[in-house]
């Protein structure tokens, strides 16, 4: 979830390092999956070996998402202009759609490669080197490398597309873990535990992305964020100074960025002056204590006797009452 | 062509409009692609099977509004109306595929070379077709400009550019007829390039809405502008818009003078509320916020 924390100071430095951590991993993992493309490409036509060929696809299409991740950072991080009032940071939802159906292509690429392998081409599996062994024991360790670090800088930047590139790289060390197993067990004579473990990890992806592009699709559709943190929300609302109550409130999530909107009451003789500065005290306390990377939306009105008045239709969750 | 028009019958067209353009290709992709199987024409098989996507394109945006058309609830404040942009992405970047897979096999055919030109049949459809798109994006036109639908003109124009790529078609399958072989793959391909290029412009257009661009620069003056015609509003600060569907939800800052009261003041931001809502038609929501200084009174205009 969100950066929560106490202290402003600290939470922005550890953003500050999160990000800066965020950019090291993706830059990595683009230098790693070139350098693999082209490893598997080249081993590939000197041997001539489909299997090989078929796995270069595969880091294509890592370095593709690598790519769009560090394509959807950059966009997200730009301010807010003319034409886009609301900020970039939606567009690392596009990048977790590409993202999972790239994903969903090299699976089925993966299927049909690991059938065709299965159903007797054979003669194409030659019989696994040292060599081998050692490409995929260090795959593996890139892969989880990476997958450590992006899914730690995403869950803490509480960013989709590094979520979904983390899940990605974890896919790919798993899958590497099951070459490394299955060249091992091959050897030991068990050919058939790589299947099984492909087919499992398989699984699990198809699970964890559609699990990502189920929420970025209510990211784009501008669903409310979770109930739990508009409760919050409007708790800490409801202790900033001179405010009588919260009336309405709710906040959908951009990328990385809470949008927050909200109404609160405070007492009808205040001047306008000094209304501004609720408000300033109010985004201040949800950046703080909420979102450091919010931006909060607050109407302001009188307070009211009886419930609440007819002009803002139900566009708001209601608040908090007294 | 005097049509007489009263604004219930528009109503009814608009509606029954999309219906119609979808049943029309979907008829004219069969006949295109049996006619391209007997006839032996590339151009009007890639032709039929670009109807048949735009038919699918239309069943899938016309399903995506009945999600569009939910009203709002609690775990979606602002509607379901982007839902609508959603299912064009997904139909227009599968059409990219499609154009992309059309331009490879038609550019295959061109270097290959063929011996044999197509036969009249496909002539003949391939004009039926530049008829039949030219006659559905007349619907459309009529029915958007009426309506002021943004996506009825688009379809609109969908349609025109149909018509266009069909009558490459029928020049192509024309030209083969005497002797120029290679012209029927070339229409093939260029018809490839239409459909590539407006299914980019078009998924484009939703992802920037997806992302909550702003309306155009005219639509967000004329909001400003009523907004300033309210007493006491001393100058407009940022105006925040976005689309939601077909309509748009606004936020405004109006700047009003610090000595006012918070009662005062909200009645003035309700003011330019109610006025925003009377005075335009595709506003679904506004929210008006008010503060006293200046800042960032010329951020966003």
């Amino acid at each position: 979830m969100a950066p929560f924390g106490s202290n402003s100071d600290s939470v922005e430095r550890r953003h500050a390092r999160c990000l800066r951590c965020a950019r090291r991993a993706i830059y990595f993992g683009i230098a790693e999956a070139v350098a693999l493309t082209a490893l598997k490409v080249a081993l590939g036509s000197v041997t001539g070996s489909r299997a090989l060929m078929a796995a270069s696809l595969y880091s294509m299409q890592d370095l593709m998402s690598a790519v769009a991740a560090a394509v959807g950072m950059k966009i997200s991080e730009r301010p807010p202009d003319r034409d886009h009032p609301y900020g970039h940071e939606k567009v690392e939802y596009l990048v977790v759609i590409l993202m999972s159906l790239m994903l969903l292509l090299a699976i089925v690429v993966l299927a049909i490669t690991s059938l065709a392998s299965f159903f007797g081409e054979a003669s194409e599996a030659q019989s696994p080197t040292m060599l081998a062994v050692w490409f995929s024991l260090i795959c593996t360790v890139l892969c989880w490398i990476i997958s450590g670090f992006t899914n730690c800088a995403g869950t803490e930047l509480n960013s989709p597309s590094l979520q979904s590139y983390g899940a990605h790289q974890h896919a790919d060390f798993i899958s590497s873990v099951a070459v490394l197993v299955g060249v091992l067990g091959g050897k030991m004579g068990y050919p058939l535990v790589d299947h099984i473990v492909a087919i499992v990890e398989i699984v699990h992806v198809v699970y964890l992305s559609g699990q990502l592009l189920g929420s970025a699709i209510n990211g784009l559709m501008d669903a409310a964020a979770d109930p739990r943190l508009i409760g919050r929300l409007v708790q800490i609302i409801g202790e900033v100074e001179s405010v009588v109550r919260v009336r309405r409130a709710t906040a959908r999530w951009a990328g990385q960025s809470l949008l927050a909107q909200v109404e609160v009451e405070i007492p009808g003789e205040m001047s306008v002056l000094e209304a501004d500065q609720v408000r300033a005290g109010i985004k201040q306390a949800i950046r703080n204590l909420v979102c450091l990377r919010s931006e909060a939306f607050v109407r302001i009105s009188p307070v009211t006797v009886d419930g609440l008045d007819e002009h803002v239709e139900d566009a708001f969750i209601t608040g908090k009452t007294r | 062509m005097q049509v007489v028009c009263t604004p219930e019958k528009c109503q009814k067209c608009g509606q029954k409009v999309a219906g119609y353009v979808l049943l029309g290709n979907l008829g004219l992709g069969v006949v295109k692609i049996t006619a391209a199987l007997l006839s032996g024409s590339l151009g009007v098989l890639v032709d039929g099977l670009h109807s048949l996507t735009d038919a699918c394109g239309s069943t899938c945006v016309l399903g995506s509004l009945r999600i569009a058309e939910q009203p709002r609830d609690t775990s979606h404040p602002y509607g379901h109306g982007k839902a609508e942009f959603l299912a064009s992405v997904i139909v227009y970047t599968a059409l990219l595929g499609i154009g992309a897979i059309f331009l490879y096999e038609s550019g295959e055919v061109l270097i290959r070379g063929r011996d044999d030109a197509p036969n009249m049949l496909a002539l003949l459809v391939a004009v039926l077709s530049v008829v039949g798109n030219y006659v559905m994006c007349r619907f459309d036109f009529c029915a958007a400009q009426r309506l002021g639908s943004p996506a009825l003109r688009a379809d609109g124009y969908e349609n025109l550019t149909d018509a266009c790529s069909s009558l490459t078609v029928a020049i192509g399958v024309a030209a083969a007829q005497f002797g120029y072989y290679f012209a029927d793959a070339l229409a093939g391909m260029l018809v490839s390039v239409f459909i590539l290029a407006n299914a980019g412009y078009q998924s484009w257009i939703s992802l920037n809405q997806l992302i909550d661009r702003a309306v155009p620069a005219k639509e967000r003056k004329r909001i400003l502008a009523i907004a300033r015609s309210v007493n006491g509003v001393l100058a407009t600060g940022c105006l925040r818009t976005r689309q939601v569907g077909r309509n748009m939800w606004a936020d405004l800052d109006i700047v009003v003078s610090p000595m006012c009261s918070v009662e005062t003041a909200s009645g003035i931001a309700d003011e330019v509320r109610g006025r925003l809502l009377r005075k335009t038609k595709n506003v679904e929501d506004v929210v008006v916020y008010y503060r006293a200084n200046g800042h960032r009174v010329t951020a966003s205009q």
